[in-house]
């Protein structure tokens, strides 16, 4: 720098010059902007606090609209049901359905006459079900229902919907109805307090089996028509199920985290050096669309075949640890500790339930001439769609240790691998309020209850996936596992189930170690 | 100017107090800053009360030992007017710089000039030559930097810097005629 720049250098460096410029106006401007930015700050400081609140604040609000949209959507099909369709239409001989006198069977009878096809059950009336159901139980284990000889279907597989019953004269008689059984107890299908639940109902014929005779010493044994011994539970404990001679399950399930759940350890690591601890975190969340399909026989030969499709959203959190040793030539062997944690889930289902054949069914009830009502055999045949939306935060924790095989190469961002190995899950805890096949609430997370839980999974997975480093520590990466499950439990009578599950996983990997 | 680190303590705890102290002492050097660098000093206000926004919105980001505040808080007002200028259309230089060569600085002349008969006189040559000898004579940014500043390649940086140089020795007569008018003034 010649010594002509310096001096314009020096001058300008306490130049200071106020000419135009107006010091209060600016200021005034300048402390406007901050108050806003102030204000900006408070309120992001507001939300991170109340995080929690604004959430269930979000939350409820969904729910109100749900509720709401669900509760115009009802009324919409109503009347354009009622334009459309007769409740009927698919009942091969309505004028042989006699009335019930019932109360609430009548209820449900002008109901069905409406062409009510859909059914918004609430908690007051959960509730309400739920003490009836109880009391239900408490005076049928006390009168128990007559069993007719050589036959052990005594207990009613519908649920509260509208429903008519079938004309006792009548083997193959008519009736209307949802069914809903869950001969399972399938394990998502859980709502709660805060569910709102919208059921449809479609194209049923069939006979009923309404109920069968109590015994009352000293009196005239009388049918009970509204004898709601139904659900999941007491199917499974009235019927004597060996086997499921076929069952599958298709899931897709872009939830990163399920119950079935077998995460495949990623960590790599350089050469032949090996660790134990874990290098990754992942977070999920995404919707399950589950299609399964049970097809099983009961003793007394009633074929059920059921078809399920469902799509869930999974909201909860896991964490696993696990370690991985790679092998130069891309070879690994993965082993880890992986825990999931449910709190809520959206579930909408379809469901189409039929009972094709019911050899020897009861479908109705005559007076012998003595005093006594006897049973009237008959065939029954029904068919069932039921769909239902199901918002609740039931709580399932669960533990599932993998061990696995697999092979995997880095193209640059990309990473390419597959794992094969087998997995043993252990449900934790599962706590919640359930709504089981007969719109009854129950705490799934009673012992009495709990069995409808396998508690133990085991199953063989193969597990291709694609990954994306998005950034040095961060990769989203793609999971399509291929499961074979089991399920270990002795309490369903001795059954045991299995199922094949393909499970589309989207999650995102944090690497707690750098690259 | 010195400004304490306290002061800047407190303007990082979003004291309004300190922030105002600030602003005062600051104001009157950022604003000959910004009327160096701007070409329409109508923008001053504007231009000042973007710097200060960005000054306290920042504030937290400033390292002590990377340099002082002044220098730091000149760069936001360097920006800042830069900024404004981009919007400015432009007239093509159309210069002619054949004889500058001829023609000798005398530094004996500045020493009784103001700073601002200065800036009047360096704002008599091309915005563009001006604005990189600001950038890099006075307020010491790199080539490099003047590059990404103006969005301009490096060497046509140093090629404006040549211009500009060329520019004050050509026009130094200039120069005399307003340390004469000065003279005469007095």
């Amino acid at each position: 720098m010649s010594k002509f720049e310096d001096i314009f250098k020096k001058k300008f460096e306490s130049y200071t010059s106020m000419e135009g410029v107006d010091p209060d106006k600016i200021w005034n401007s300048v402390n406007l902007e901050l108050d806003q930015k102030n204000e900006n700050k408070k309120l992001w400081v507001f939300l991170r606090k109340f995080k929690s609140f604004v959430f269930l604040l979000v939350v409820g609000v969904a729910a109100y609209f749900i509720f709401n949209v669900n509760n115009a959507s009802l009324n919409g099909a109503h009347e354009v049901l009622s334009e459309t369709t007769s409740p009927t239409e698919n009942i091969k001989s309505p004028d042989k359905i006699t009335p019930v006198t019932d109360p609430e069977t009548a209820i449900e009878n002008t109901l069905a006459k409406e062409n009510i096809n859909n059914d918004l059950l609430f908690l007051s009336e959960y509730e309400k079900q739920h003490e009836e159901a109880l009391k239900d139980e408490a005076r049928l284990s006390e009168n128990p229902i007559l069993p007719r000889p050589g036959n052990q279907l005594t207990h009613v597989i519908n649920d509260r919907l509208p429903r008519q019953i079938s004309d006792p004269s009548n083997e193959i008689g008519m009736a209307e109805s949802s069914f809903n059984a869950l001969p399972f107890g399938e394990i998502s299908n859980a709502p709660d307090e805060l569910d709102v639940s919208l059921m449809d109902q479609h194209d049923f014929k069939g006979s009923e089996i309404v109920g069968a005779l109590e015994d009352i010493p000293g009196e005239v044994p009388q049918v009970v028509l509204d004898s709601e011994i139904v659900g999941s539970k007491t199917i499974l404990d009235t019927r004597s199920i060996p086997s499921f001679p076929q069952s599958l399950d298709l899931w897709y399930d872009l939830d990163a985290e399920n119950m079935y759940k077998i995460s495949i350890p990623v960590q790599e690591t350089s050469g032949s050096k090996a660790t134990i601890w874990p290098n990754e975190i992942s977070f999920g969340i995404g919707s399950n669309l589950m299609l399964q399909r049970f097809k099983f026989k009961s003793e007394n030969q009633a074929v059920f075949d059921q078809l399920k499709a469902s799509t869930k959203i999974d909201l909860g959190y896991s964490g696993y640890l696990s370690g991985t040793w790679t092998l130069n030539n891309g070879l690994r062997f993965g082993t880890g500790i992986h825990y999931d944690n449910i709190k809520s889930r959206f579930d909408y289902s379809a469901q189409r339930d039929s009972m094709v054949e019911v050899s020897d069914a009861i479908v109705g009830f005559q007076d012998n001439g003595q005093g006594q009502m006897i049973p009237i055999l008959g065939v029954v045949e029904q068919e069932a769609i039921v769909t239902r939306t199901v918002l609740h935060h039931n709580s399932y924790s669960m533990i599932s240790l993998p061990l696995s095989v697999g092979y995997g190469q880095r193209f640059g961002r990309w990473h390419l691998g597959a794992d094969l190995g087998f997995s043993v899950l252990f449900f934790v805890n599962q706590e919640g309020r359930s709504l089981n096949q007969a719109g009854m609430v129950q705490n799934f997370g009673d012992p009495l209850d709990r069995h409808i839980f396998p508690n133990v999974l085991g199953g063989i997975f193969i597990n291709p996936h694609v990954g994306y480093a998005v950034f040095n520590r961060t990769e989203i990466r793609l999971n399509m596992a291929l499961k074979q499950s089991f399920a270990f439990q002795s309490e369903f009578h001795g059954f045991g189930h299995s199922f094949s599950v393909a499970n589309l996983n989207l999650g995102l990997v944090y690497n707690l170690k750098k690259k | 100017m010195k400004i304490q680190i306290e002061l800047i303590q407190r303007c990082i705890g979003n004291d309004r107090e300190a922030q105002k102290d600030l602003y005062n002492l600051l104001l009157p050097y950022l604003a000959a800053v910004c009327k160096r660098y701007l070409i329409n000093l109508s923008d001053i206000n504007d231009v000042l009360q973007d710097t200060f926004i960005q000054i306290f919105k920042n504030i937290h980001s400033f390292d002590a030992s990377k340099g002082n505040f002044k220098t730091w808080s000149t760069r936001i007002a360097i920006n800042c007017s830069i900024k404004v200028n981009h919007k400015v259309k432009r007239v093509p230089i159309t210069e002619f710089i054949n004889d500058y060569h001829d023609k000798t600085i005398e530094p004996e002349i500045l020493h009784d000039l103001s700073a601002e008969d200065i800036l009047i006189f360096l704002k008599e040559m091309p915005i563009e030559y001006f604005e990189v000898f600001n950038l890099n004579l006075i307020d010491g940014f790199s080539h490099k930097e003047i590059s990404l500043k103006l969005k301009i390649s490096e060497s046509l940086s140093r090629k404006r810097l040549s211009r500009a140089r060329k520019w004050i020795a050509g026009n130094v007569d200039r120069l005399n005629a307003i340390k004469n008018s000065f003279m005469i003034l007095v």
